[in-house]
């Protein structure tokens, strides 16, 4: 029964979703057809020609892979270097003193800012794309990852020594960073969405490449229904990772509720 | 094992809290040369107005706070820290929220290197004798304050501790399920030759359970006396509060608390 509850309910949410989304299309529709400048806004149907014929003709693929391929290699180093700064800096207390200005201010600088910088010192191959997309991702996972560990609850870690755990390694292991996985996970969540826009600005600024690549050479011949399509993949992009995660936090997180309240 | 001594003997111990505020350094004396021994299989309950060290003297038998000084014997052998054959029930249940109730109960059993499948049957055990079975899979947030605890003391017993170190563990818990508790405690201590040293703030509960109710006086935390609770056991076949006995010690304690609480009025109203 509860089962048969939780479908309709999505199928609910969709079905808004989709009539939403119909109305928005319709009505841009509606407006490119009368403004009929399809420099400046062409229709839908136009920017879904377009996306059909840059997907036939083989030029989105290998750019979305390329995409990918330097987000992935960016953003997994983000989590794994994050996560174990994260809980370095959120543990010992010298480390906290030390670091935590510098991670909080490095947080707060937009990553476009460093553009020039990281292409002066790592220059435009790989190694400084793959930084920019570091750069984008690290510090909020990082962050998140630091709260987590740093608000470990102390009962719970008391109880764990009482009940002999008696390493530092365990203690890690069996309750800061269970304690702090939704952190975590939040952390992660934040650096992915951070990360695709990484990617774009490394593609856009660094050197042309990828989906970045696309947009740039459409909108510099001004085929906006190109560039539109070229745009596309990246927020599906955001919001299909983001979901996913989301899912996954989601199945971890059911017991937060009670540790907070 | 020294036959004839006692089975935990708090010697002297002194105890200091020291903290910085606003570059000013403080000092408080929690506990002040305090002597409690505990026979084997002895019962006793720990008691004194809030704030008077009763669970900074647990927690320190427990081995989990270092002391200023005096020492604490276990069988004749000082402490260094925690150990086995001692289990600790705490005032907020101190389940991981993380973990289900079996996990919760195999902790200390994993953390002591048994193999998954014992670790399972033994835990199992306990959840049953705690009056939990069906609830192996509940986490502790869906189950209520009286349902954590008994996972709390199903993971203490679980390890099969000599001795069971209990801080206020009914203490969150409400009036009608907290009898009910102690009379469970009651039941599983009864014959398993287990010391307990119980702390808590309840003159009633420190009666009803103990052989043996410990008064402390408030800052610093001293000894202030140690009654006998001559009451037959088992006590859950009877009402305990109706006795004669029970009533007189009752208020011989409470007279001794309340003297420390006017006390501090007078201390308050002279400042």
């Amino acid at each position: 029964m509860i089962e048969a509850g939780w479908h309709s309910l999505t199928e609910r949410i969709w079905l808004r979703h989709l009539f939403f989304a119909l109305v928005l299309f319709a009505a841009w529709q509606i407006y490119a057809n009368v403004l009929d400048e399809p420099v400046l806004l062409p229709g839908p149907t136009a920017v879904f020609g377009a996306l059909v014929s840059i997907i036939v003709d083989g030029s989105l693929i290998p750019a979305l892979l390329e995409s990918l391929q330097l987000l992935a290699i960016g953003f997994t180093t983000a989590v794994a270097l994050g996560v174990f700064f994260g809980i370095v800096v959120g543990r010992y207390r010298l480390m906290d003193r030390t670091f935590s200005p510098y991670f909080n201010g490095l947080y707060a600088l937009p990553v476009v800012a460093l553009v020039p910088l990281v292409l002066i010192w790592f220059g435009f191959g790989l190694l400084g794309r793959v930084i920019v997309v570091f750069l984008s991702s690290f510090f909020p996972i990082l962050i998140n990852t630091y709260t987590g560990v740093r608000d470990a609850p102390p009962d719970l870690t008391e109880v764990a020594t009482a009940f002999g755990v008696s390493s530092e390694f365990g203690m890690l292991r069996r309750v800061v960073v269970p304690a702090a996985i939704p952190f975590i996970l939040a952390g992660i969540r934040l650096g992915i969405g951070r990360g695709v826009v990484g990617m774009a600005i490394a593609e856009v600024y660094l050197r042309l490449s990828g989906i970045g690549a696309l947009i740039s050479s459409y909108g510099a011949v001004f085929r906006t229904d190109f560039l539109m399509a070229a745009i596309l993949p990246l927020p599906l992009l955001g919001i299909g990772l983001t979901k996913l995660f989301g899912y996954i936090e989601k199945r971890v997180h059911f017991w937060r509720v009670s540790a907070t309240t | 094992m020294t036959e004839s001594g006692p089975k935990v003997d708090v010697r002297n111990v002194v105890k200091r809290f020291r903290w910085e505020k606003k570059g000013r350094s403080h000092e408080l004396l929690a506990l002040d040369g305090v002597d409690l021994a505990i026979a084997e299989g002895e019962f006793v309950s720990v008691i004194g107005p809030s704030g008077c060290g009763k669970t900074t003297l647990l927690r320190i038998v427990a081995g989990l706070i270092s002391i200023d000084g005096g020492e604490v014997r276990i069988d004749g052998t000082p402490i260094q820290g925690p150990g086995r054959e001692r289990a600790m029930v705490f005032q907020s249940f101190g389940l991981f929220p993380w973990k289900n109730v079996l996990e919760n109960v195999k902790f200390p059993l994993l953390v002591r290197k048994m193999d998954q499948a014992q670790a399972d049957e033994v835990a199992r055990a306990f959840i049953d004798k705690v009056g939990l079975a069906g609830f192996e899979d509940a986490m502790p947030h869906q189950l209520s304050g009286g349902m954590q605890q008994r996972v709390g003391l199903a993971r203490a017993l679980s390890t099969d501790p000599e001795i069971l170190l209990m801080d206020e563990p009914f203490g969150a818990i409400d009036a009608q399920t907290r009898e009910l508790m102690q009379e469970e405690l009651l039941r599983l201590w009864a014959d398993s030759g287990k010391t307990v040293m119980f702390v808590t703030h309840d003159l009633d509960e420190a009666v009803t359970l103990a052989d043996r109710v410990v008064v402390l006086t408030r800052g610093p935390g001293r000894i202030r006396k140690s009654i006998d609770v001559d009451l037959p056991r088992p006590r859950w076949s009877y009402d305990v509060r109706a006795e004669k006995n029970f009533t007189e010690v009752r208020h011989e304690i409470w007279q001794m608390l309340r003297e420390d609480l006017e006390h501090e009025k007078e201390v308050l109203s002279d400042d």
